[in-house]
């Protein structure tokens, strides 16, 4: 079985997120979005991929939306409402409340503005919101008899979701964007470690890292409370959703710790409505917003009051927060025509910023004049603080859940394509999982585990449900034993966790390789419990598969046991022996297999040799004396000093291989006339 | 299982080795998950009860997993000989940090730092390859997804002693250094190798301190605590994280934070540099008072790198003491310690701003005003270490006389009143006392005694004023003698008990109270050692009670509830006495085990059968206590003791059926004489108060079913941090409901504690009003959890810290 992956969009770029993903058969749509740098055909991912036929309903399973931003559900009316989709879709609830209000500002954006013929109207929206299903984090949905799938949170931005997606024995997890840290309003991405097949994560910062955003924090608190400490203003232009809040929970917090009395404004508009579904979606914040909300919801900002126009050129110190966020228009153009001359007041500008906005200017260089138009010119005068606070994870916050989450596979999207290449080559050799970043309507299959339904014995039933575990004491042979036990000076390695699964055994094959690192430093004592490895899964034709124990097996499949046997016929060198002579054939035999007992017993201290009579055993190992003329065994028949020789017929199983080899080895350094 | 049945109960105190192992075996989980957390309770061998939790870490359901390291992390006290054991306990617990479920890596964890700890103990000369070893699979688990193995891992990072400091410096850093990147020496291993660990470790600090659960913010706070001493690169670093928590939103991260600096403070590793100083001294304007102290605590130590972070550490007080009035006396003393480390920089700042203090040269800043007082102070300071005096003109120490209430207050710490006095005296003799220039209308009154401080013809006479500001002492001093004649003479009582002439014992001993409550509440010092003395008198009088009792016995059978109670009560007592105070010597600690054991042989020379068991093992577990506490000691037992001992062997392992008369128990009780107790000073009480304005005419309402708060405000004083506190809420004496108070999360320090707390209470019955009867309840933490075990509640018994509060509520009426 495999899992086929078909990248729709955000393949080796960002925008358009779009994922088709194959499980055992089932196929399911992850995000559907489009790309704000395009207006031709490219805006939307190449829904035709899917289905010749056109026919999505019968293709897909389900759609899965993991938030609320355009480039991941822009195309999603175009989709149900144009292609003509009408299955299920899975969004988490404030996707579901936000998703309408971003379709229709954009939808207005696109047709008021631009003058663009629309693509899906309000109606198409509304429709499609109808399939919409709601979903809640954790909660475990029953697609259909085989499919199901489950909501992890993200941070990100509200409602953002990781989703968890299961087909038998196959699971994979769409991570959609996602953020490792928290802020102030968002908590961190969070999800239970699983068996996975695939991870497909975002990867927009594949090779940033970022510093601690206490930091970022605190230079931002400074430049706001010096600004308004000296009597300036300080304006924040922010977009109404997401940032907006955080850096007023960050100031309000900070004003209130600090008990300072300067006003905090926020611009009417989007971000009252915003504010109020904050408040309503109280269980989708941070860890602390959730903690206080008894008391206090912290987005009823104590310090924060409406901003009424009129206040724009009232004295004293304040802070503003005005949409939109690059100063590309709006509101918070016209407050900063009226503040940028004032060399006392600050200007803090977010961390993107679109090419031709005025927020794009003030970023590169610092202009002491911006020409807004051919007649109006700005003064600017005030000070600039760049915000460089991010939503997204950084590359060590890939790196963690990839290695949280140890799938086996793992794919990349949402990045761009050199820096995506440098994060494949690192989870590849540092975590030794297989790693792909297919560019747009690629391709990947990997293999999947492989279901299959059996019944089980009542002894093996049995066998698992009662305990056995064993104690094994390796013995180290005894030069490794000693370099261990004196590690002093630092001449063993360290004993590091590994992450368990199948993909890492080419990784510590390697080390083993290079150091011996396990075999020399494993511990001594291990312990084991085999109950569910002493299982065997019997498949016949025609039967219903079935698994036994391996005590019952040859039982079950009415076979003897078989046993392969390795042998070899040496030679040893007994020397001549006068007095042997004398004796008759059986007596000499015993004489030599004595003797070669006590030898053995000499040199194999630890182990229990046993003389039987006819043979010597060593665990599996046999010895006798061989006195055929040609055994098959022999592999050097032509010796001189034939008298003085004596063949001995040995045999083992393979498990006792080196032990074999070794008692070979003692046997042909010695010689039985010396003795 | 029906933990109430008692029947059960008994039959499973008497499972042995071989039942013990046979269910382990069996095929049901819950069975074995059960045993493996009540190992405990059972008398099994270490050697045993190891290899069966060390096999069960293998068992595919992940509770018995977790059970079993549990029970291994229990087992670390156990002494293990066997390197290989304990090597091979330590790798299994690694193996397990990967485990699927959260609560076994979680429970993984603890065995790692316990276990891998003893390694270390175990071989010297891998001890430091061990902790590497150690610190770096720790580290590989504070990235968890789940919030409780952060904070355990950050906990158990906390308990390590020692790591390289490559690594130390990669957990601050979320880059991997370069020196990691083909270096050798550390490890061999290869650079590939080298890399992956330095990522393991990578930013763990960081992190931490940035976490979204404030649980770990602070146990990320803590695990720097004994870290930094270990490298002054590292202490650098951490400085600068804890400088950024400083800003966090919760209250007890702040605090951790400043402990942890204070700590970096006084073992000398904390260099403060100007980048830090806007947040550092932010901190000061912070608006929870806890938070503020604890940086002034930090600012007394702290030596400041160069004038211009002196000056500004200076005007940041100042500020503080402008928005926080409140702070003055020991913003006043921050700045005395602050002259004193920083005695060059003292002087210059005076220099600039003599001109304006002298009322002479008609500065700015008046006389009364603080800042005023504060340049004062500040200048006062610096003589004491070093006799520079000319530097700081004398007429300074004059007008620092006439503030001589308030600075005195503010030194309290320091020295006493009359120490401060006498040294600005001296200071300022080089003028000339009619110099002094400040007249007495205007002079603030101190607060003890106002007329003879500041009385012009009392400085003259120095030698009348010491009798009047030690008085206070006197005071202290009057108690703590008169605790301890009437110690003595508890001792002398002995024998009218003996004798039982109770009576006379009662008499004397309400004698001792009302001797002792003269004192009572007049001395602060020794408040603990009185209430510990008062508790004591009080424990006396129910003995003497009960020991008439029992030799009047034989002839009046009907009075055995009278026994049962007072025995009960004197349990109580006991346990309260051993809980609620903090400061025990070795000798104290003896002294009440000593009289629980006496409690114990009084209640089985009664010959009740019904807790017969119990009672012998408690019996048994307070006879090693003592020879515990004895062999620390080195000292001899007493002759009680030793003969419990003596029969306690004779009885070898207590089972049901062990023989033991109570005859043979009312003979040891004959070896008992009451030994003299040494009192030790320093004795804290810890204590509760319950305030709620809630009376008859005010009641709360509530809606029947539906559970209701309970406002209340809290003052805790000297709740350790570590003990567990829980409300009790009864009705009508019948059920009650215990309700756990999270004291730390609501900030405030070790002495007292304030806040305000709602408290909720679920069972509201269908009455139009009852009475809830509150209190709070301290958890002991000497009881077995096996005594008591209530669903939800606390797992041990409780010592009641406060008084009942009665609660009166009412059912809401519509309209």
């Amino acid at each position: 079985m495999a899992i086929d992956c078909l990248v729709l969009g955000a393949g080796q770029e960002v925008g358009k997120s779009c994922v088709v993903v194959t499980i055992n058969g089932k196929r399911i749509m992850f995000d559907c979005g489009m790309h704000l740098g395009y207006h031709d055909h490219h805006q939307y991912p190449d829904f035709s991929r899917i289905s010749d036929s056109r026919d999505y309903n019968t293709a897909l399973s389900c759609v899965i939306i993991t938030h609320f931003h355009l480039d991941h559900i822009g195309a999603l009316a175009y989709f149900t409402e144009v292609c003509g989709y009408n299955g299920p879709i899975y969004m988490t609830y404030p996707t579901m409340a936000l998703a309408p209000l971003m379709l229709e500002d954009y939808r207005k954006v696109m047709v008021d503005r631009r003058g663009e013929a629309e693509q899906f109207t309000n109606d198409h929206i509304m429709e499609c919101m109808k399939k919409v299903v709601p979903v809640d984090l954790k909660q475990t949905i029953q697609v259909d008899e085989d499919l199901q799938i489950r909501a992890y949170y993200a941070g990100h931005v509200l409602g953002a979701a990781m989703f968890y997606a299961k087909v038998g024995d196959a699971a994979m997890v769409y991570t959609g964007d996602y953020s490792m840290t928290p802020d102030r309003h968002l908590g961190a991405a969070q999800i239970d470690r699983m068996q996975l097949d695939l991870l497909i994560t975002e990867s927009t910062y594949a090779t940033t890292i970022r510093d601690s955003k206490y930091g970022r924090e605190r230079e931002f608190l400074k430049a706001v409370h010096n600004c308004v400490a000296s009597g300036g203003k300080v304006l924040i232009p922010t977009f109404a959703l997401g940032r907006a809040q955080e850096l007023c929970i960050l100031l309000d917090d900070y004003w209130e710790r600090m008990s300072l009395k300067v006003p905090i404004y926020y611009s009417a508009g989007l971000t009252v409505q915003a504010n109020m579904y904050y408040k309503m979606l109280i269980s989708w914040t941070s860890q602390k917003v959730k903690e206080t909300y008894s008391t206090r919801n912290a987005f009823d900002f104590k310090n924060v009051q409406k901003f009424d126009r009129s206040m724009i050129d009232a004295p004293g110190p304040c802070v503003l927060f005005a949409t939109p966020g690059m100063i590309s228009g709006g509101f918070s153009l016209e407050v900063f025509k009226r503040w940028a001359p004032s060399k006392l007041n600050l200007i803090t500008l977010p961390g993107y910023c679109v090419a031709g906005t005025i927020g794009h200017k003030l970023m590169s260089g610092k202009p002491t004049k911006i020409d807004l138009d051919k007649d109006t010119q700005i003064d600017v005068q005030c000070q600039v603080h760049q915000l460089a606070f991010s939503p997204h994870t950084d590359s060590k916050g890939i790196m963690d859940l990839v290695k949280f989450l140890s799938p086996k596979h793992v794919i990349l999207v949402h990045g761009e394509k050199p820096k995506m290449a440098t994060l494949k080559e690192r989870i590849h050799s540092e975590l030794g999982i297989p790693c792909h970043d297919p560019a747009n309507n690629e391709t990947v299959s990997i293999s999947s585990t492989l279901s299959v339904k059996a019944e089980a014995s009542s002894m093996f039933i049995q066998s698992c449900s009662t305990p056995n575990f064993k104690f094994l004491k390796r013995n180290l042979n005894d030069k490794i034993d000693s370099s261990c036990k004196a590690g002093v000076g630092g001449t063993s390695s360290l004993f590091i966790r590994k992450c368990s699964g199948l993909h890492f055994k080419h990784l510590n094959r390697n080390l083993d390789a290079k150091f011996d690192s396990s075999l020399s430093c494993g511990p001594e004592l291990q312990v084991s419990d085999d109950r569910v490895k002493e299982g065997v899964l019997v498949m016949e034709n025609g039967k219903k598969p079935k698994v036994v124990h391996q005590d019952e097996l040859l039982l079950f499949l009415g076979e003897q046991e078989h046993e392969v046997r390795f042998a070899n016929c040496r030679p040893v060198y007994v020397g001549n022996l006068g007095e042997t002579h004398v004796m008759n054939c059986l007596s000499r035999k015993s004489v030599w297999l004595s003797q070669l007992f006590s030898k053995l017993s000499s040199e194999l201290s630890d182990r229990n040799v046993q003389n039987l009579g006819e043979y010597l055993q060593v665990e599996s190992f046999t010895l006798s004396i061989c006195s055929k003329e040609n055994c098959p065994y022999r592999t050097t028949n032509r010796i001189e000093n034939e008298c003085a020789i004596v063949f001995c017929c040995c045999s083992w199983l393979v498990a006792d291989e080196i032990l074999a080899w070794k008692i070979i080895s003692i046997l042909e350094k010695h010689d039985l006339g010396s003795t | 299982m029906a933990e109430g049945d008692l029947e059960l109960v008994s039959a499973i105190n008497e499972l042995d080795d071989r039942s013990f192992l046979s269910l382990c075996f069996g095929p049901s989980v819950s069975i074995r998950t059960w045993l493996l957390n009540n190992a405990g309770r059972f008398q099994l061998r270490p050697s045993l009860l190891f290899t069966v939790f060390l096999g069960f870490t293998k068992d595919p359901y992940p509770y018995v997993r977790k059970a079993a390291l549990d029970g291994l992390s229990g087992l670390g006290n156990t002494v293990l000989e066997d390197d290989t054991l304990i090597e091979g306990c330590y790798y299994r617990a690694i193996e397990l940090l990967n485990d699927m479920e959260d609560c076994v890596r979680s429970a993984a964890i603890r065995v790692v730092i316990t276990w891998g700890l003893m390694l270390a103990a175990h071989s010297p000369e891998r001890k430091q390859h061990l902790s590497d070893e150690i610190f770096v699979n720790l580290c590989s688990m504070t990235r968890d997804m789940n919030m409780k193995v952060r904070v355990n891992a950050f906990d158990a990072i906390k308990r390590l002693e020692i790591v390289s400091e490559d690594l130390l410096l990669q957990s601050v850093s979320k880059r991997v250094l370069s020196i990691f990147k083909g270096k050798k020496s550390l490890v061999q291993c290869s650079t590939e190798q080298l890399e992956m660990l330095a990522s393991d470790v990578a930013g763990t600090f960081v992190h931490g301190v940035e976490d979204e659960f404030y649980q770990v913010r602070r146990s990320a706070c803590d695990a720097l605590f004994n870290l930094t001493i270990l490298s002054t690169k590292f202490a650098g670093e951490a400085l600068s994280l804890l400088m950024d928590i400083l800003n966090d939103d919760s209250v007890s991260v702040r605090l951790q934070a400043l402990e942890t600096l204070h700590h970096m403070a006084m073992s000398n590793c904390l260099k403060l540099q100007e980048v830090h100083m806007h947040m550092f001294l932010s901190a000061l304007n912070d608006n929870d008072g806890h938070v503020r102290s604890a940086l002034r605590k930090l600012l007394k130590l702290v030596k400041l790198p160069d004038l211009v972070t002196f000056q500004s550490s200076f005007y940041g007080l100042l500020e503080s003491l402008e928005s926080y009035p409140q702070d003055e006396s020991d913003v006043l003393s921050v700045l005395f310690h602050m002259g004193q480390n920083h005695v060059n920089m003292v002087d210059s700042i005076i220099k600039d701003v003599f001109e304006q203090i002298d009322p002479t040269s008609e500065g700015k800043l008046g006389f009364d005003s603080v800042k005023v007082i504060a340049y004062i102070v500040l200048a006062i300071s610096a003589p004491v270490l070093d006799n520079h005096t000319l530097r700081i003109p004398p007429r300074i120490f004059s007008y620092a006389a006439t503030l001589l209430g308030r600075i005195s207050h503010a030194l309290g710490d320091i020295m006493d009143q009359s120490t401060v006095f006498a040294y600005l005296l001296q200071n300022s003799k080089h003028i000339g006392l009619s110099d002094l220039g400040f007249n007495p209308e205007r002079a603030p009154c101190s607060p003890t005694s106002g007329s003879s401080v500041n009385d012009i013809p009392a400085i003259a006479s120095l030698k009348m004023i010491p009798g009047m500001v030690h008085e206070q002492r006197q005071k202290d001093d009057d108690a703590i003698e008169s605790i301890k004649t009437i110690l003595l003479k508890v001792q002398d009582i002995w024998p009218l008990i003996q004798s039982g002439v109770l009576h006379e014992v009662l008499r004397t001993l309400r004698f001792c109270k009302e001797t002792l409550g003269i004192f009572t509440y007049r001395t602060d010092k020794y408040n603990g050692a009185l209430a510990f003395t008062l508790q004591y008198l009080k424990i006396m009088k129910l003995v003497a009670k009960v020991w008439n009792l029992m030799s009047s016995k034989h002839s009046c059978p009907c009075r055995i509830g009278e026994w049962g109670f007072l025995l009960g009560k004197l349990e109580r007592g006991l346990k309260e006495l051993r809980s609620r105070f903090i400061g025990f010597s070795k000798e104290e600690e003896r002294h009440i085990l000593e009289l629980m054991l006496v409690t114990c042989t009084l209640r089985l020379s009664n010959g009740e059968v019904c807790c017969h068991l119990t009672t012998m093992r408690k019996l048994s577990i307070i006879a090693s206590n003592i020879e515990h506490l004895l062999k620390e000691e080195c000292k001899e037992p007493s002759t009680f003791v030793r003969e419990v001992q003596r029969s306690l062997s004779n009885i070898g392992i207590i089972t049901p059926k062990a023989p033991c008369s109570s005859p043979e128990f009312r003979e040891l009780l004959k070896s008992f004489t009451l030994s003299h107790l040494e009192i030790s000073e320093k004795l804290e009480h810890i204590k509760a108060e319950l305030i709620s304005d809630n009376d008859y005419e005010k009641p709360l309402y509530f809606v029947p079913g539906l559970p209701v708060g309970i406002p209340c405000r809290i003052i805790l004083h000297n709740v350790p941090s570590e003990r567990k506190l829980w409300f009790r809420i009864t009705m009508d004496n019948m059920t009650s409901q215990f309700i756990f108070l999270d004291f730390l999360s609501l900030g405030g320090c070790d002495e007292v504690r304030e806040f305000t707390y709602i408290v909720p209470f679920y069972r509201t019955p269908k009455a139009s009003s009852f009475i809830a009867r509150i209190c709070i309840g301290l958890e002991c933490w000497f009881e077995n959890a096996e005594v008591n075990e209530r669903r939800g509640g606390p797992k041990r018994d409780l010592a009641y810290i406060c008084k009942e509060k009665e609660v009166y509520l009412s059912m809401i009426h519509k309209g």
